[in-house]
């Protein structure tokens, strides 16, 4: 159901698909002007599910093995999910919840040295989302571009 | 020093190149909460200056509104129209954005039959930035994206 591509392998419709969903959700609907497209994609693995040209599901995964970022510095077998989105029409139907479960089977699968996998969670989508598949607080509470969020993880 | 690209000509490191650029300079440099970017990037020619490290430091996109189907965009015959003129903060104040202006007209002038070029000028621009390669302004100021615009047009 989830396509999962290489950087380098989405084409053009794609990687505009994909950021224009992003934006939609993260700086349009939660009305955040914060730095989306924010140069870590060529580094990534990109999930979704495109219908009619739109993006209704998507997330993207890295090795934190292999990334050096200011916001993801690196951390040896660790894999991070992040940007997990379901578009405005896509909702309501479960998709997040198996867009999830995808992104971490395909790490299990994937990547063997990966022992936990990281998110940021917007704090309200914690217990209710996140905490469904696994993922555990481990940290307090703190603000990002103004909008509560925590750090949970995986044990695989 | 500038390339001009249709869509589906540019490569995907291009098309990331040119959204980390007008992300930067829109969405977090003017805390614009708008669409960004929108379905009219792939009728439009991206026109965008890059540096060694390949990140694009000068863009804007050209969009033939004879042909333009878009709901942001009306279609006007023997017309061009620039938009998401943007010059990262980085390099201002060193005349990259007139070079940028200037480089785009001459494209348009060449490779167009085009007899016009239009733009919604942010307010703050006409002056200094417009006026001086003879944009003139048509109608009154108006609100777009909560920021004061004005149409101004170039007859080639």
């Amino acid at each position: 159901m989830f396509t999962i591509k290489n950087f380098d392998e989405l084409t053009n419709t794609e990687l505009y698909a994909i950021c224009a969903q992003r934006v939609a959700v993260f700086v349009v609907e939660q009305n955040c002007p914060y730095q989306d497209i924010d140069g870590l994609d060529p580094r990534c693995q990109h999930m979704f599910v495109m219908n009619n040209g739109e993006i209704d599901a998507y997330l993207r995964v890295f090795d934190r093995g292999t990334v050096d970022d200011h916001h993801s510095p690196r951390r040896e077998g660790v894999a991070s999910l992040g940007r997990i989105i379901t578009g405005p029409k896509a909702r309501g139907k479960g998709m997040g919840h198996q867009l999830v479960a995808a992104g971490i089977e395909h790490v299990r699968t994937t990547m063997p040295h990966v022992h936990t996998i990281f998110i940021s969670a917007q704090e309200h989508l914690a217990e209710t989302y996140y905490g469904k598949h696994g993922f555990e607080r481990v940290s307090e509470v703190y603000l990002e571009d103004d909008i509560p969020h925590v750090d949970m993880e995986l044990k695989l | 020093m500038f390339t001009a690209k249709k869509f589906s000509d540019l490569t995907v490191e291009e098309l990331n190149a040119i959204y980390i650029a007008r992300s930067k300079v829109f969405t977090v440099g003017q805390q614009l909460t708008v669409q960004e970017p929108d379905l009219a990037d792939r009728q439009a020619v991206h026109f965008f200056s890059q540096n060694d490290a390949g990140e694009v430091v000068a863009y804007m996109r050209l969009i033939d509104l004879e042909k333009i189907e878009d709901d942001h965009y009306e279609q006007v015959s023997g017309a061009y129209a620039l938009s998401r003129v943007a010059v990262l903060k980085t390099l201002r104040g060193q005349g990259m954005g007139r070079k940028l202006l200037d480089a785009a007209i001459q494209w348009v002038r060449d490779e167009t039959e085009a007899t016009k070029i239009i733009i919604d000028a942010q307010a703050y621009l006409r002056d200094s930035y417009y006026a001086p390669v003879g944009f003139v302004q048509v109608g009154e100021e108006f609100r777009e994206a909560g920021l004061p615009h004005v149409k101004m047009i170039l007859e080639l």
